[in-house]
């Protein structure tokens, strides 16, 4: 007898049928970005700690998504990985050409607040960062070290992610997400 | 020097809760949207299927190969 379908398997078939439909019709897209929008927002902001540099990075996130996304076939990588991994190179690129992502001081914020168009609610999460001492010191020390190193922490500690999970997102064999995840310790352990 | 455990422990303490981004949603999604249809209008031959690419690489393999035939 054949066992009923488990959530996450539903769930599955369901973003299998949006990809299908995406094919046809792009605006089928809009059901997974609203699915995961806020998921990679939090995860770029968490990478950058700075709301606006996060917003435009999503935004690359999911065009490059659209444009890949009839492309994608079910083989070893689930949608939220595979976004994942395109929010994880475009957060990567945009340090490569920055080379460090500084996090808004309170000085930027104010300029933020004098300018009329500023949107309040970018403001409100801007200020909520600032007042998480915790996240700033962790976000600070966590920005000087490599872009696979930040990767690999931020996917661990403030998303959550198991090893296979992580592995999956950086293309990685779970041996060298673990001596990542070791040496991106130790070295933050230096530098605080 | 802090020990690893105690790093582990002050990261999950630093994890920055969700924040609500929702009001951000709808602007993103116009500006995907908005790059994508800028992306089809300046590259139309993306409109075209892949397999006739494939196609029309395999007739130009076999109109190659019948000219070459044709001379000798």
């Amino acid at each position: 007898m054949r066992e009923p379908h488990k959530p996450l398997e539903t769930e599955k078939l369901q973003e299998l049928v949006w990809i299908r439909q995406c094919r046809s019709d792009l605006t089928a897209f809009e059901n997974i970005f609203i699915k995961y929008h806020d998921r990679i927002f939090n995860y770029i902001l968490r990478r950058t700690a700075n709301v606006s540099l996060a917003q435009d990075l999503t935004a690359n996130t999911f065009c490059k998504a659209v444009q890949h996304v009839t492309g994608f076939q079910w083989k070893n990588i689930s949608l939220s990985a595979w976004l994942y991994r395109i929010a994880t190179n475009e957060v990567n690129l945009n340090y490569r050409k920055r080379k460090r992502v500084v996090p808004l001081t309170r000085d930027m914020v104010a300029h933020l607040r004098s300018d009329e168009e500023a949107d309040t609610h970018l403001t409100e999460i801007e200020e909520n960062i600032l007042k998480n001492q915790k996240f700033m010191q962790a976000a600070a020390g966590i920005q000087r070290l490599k872009p696979k190193f930040q990767a690999v922490l931020t996917l661990k500690y403030f998303e959550g992610k198991a090893i296979r999970e992580i592995a999956e997102i950086l293309e990685l064999p779970e041996n060298t997400v673990k001596t990542h995840l070791r040496r991106a310790l130790i070295q933050l352990r230096k530098i605080l | 020097m802090k020990k690893i455990r105690e790093i582990e422990n002050f990261l999950q303490d630093g994890k920055l809760p969700d924040q609500d981004v929702t009001p951000f949603r709808k602007g993103t999604w116009r500006h995907v949207i908005n790059a994508q249809r800028a992306r089809r209008r300046a590259r139309p031959l993306l409109k075209v299927p892949p397999w006739t690419w494939a196609l029309a690489s395999i007739i130009l393999v076999l109109l190659f190969v019948f000219f070459v035939l044709y001379v000798k």
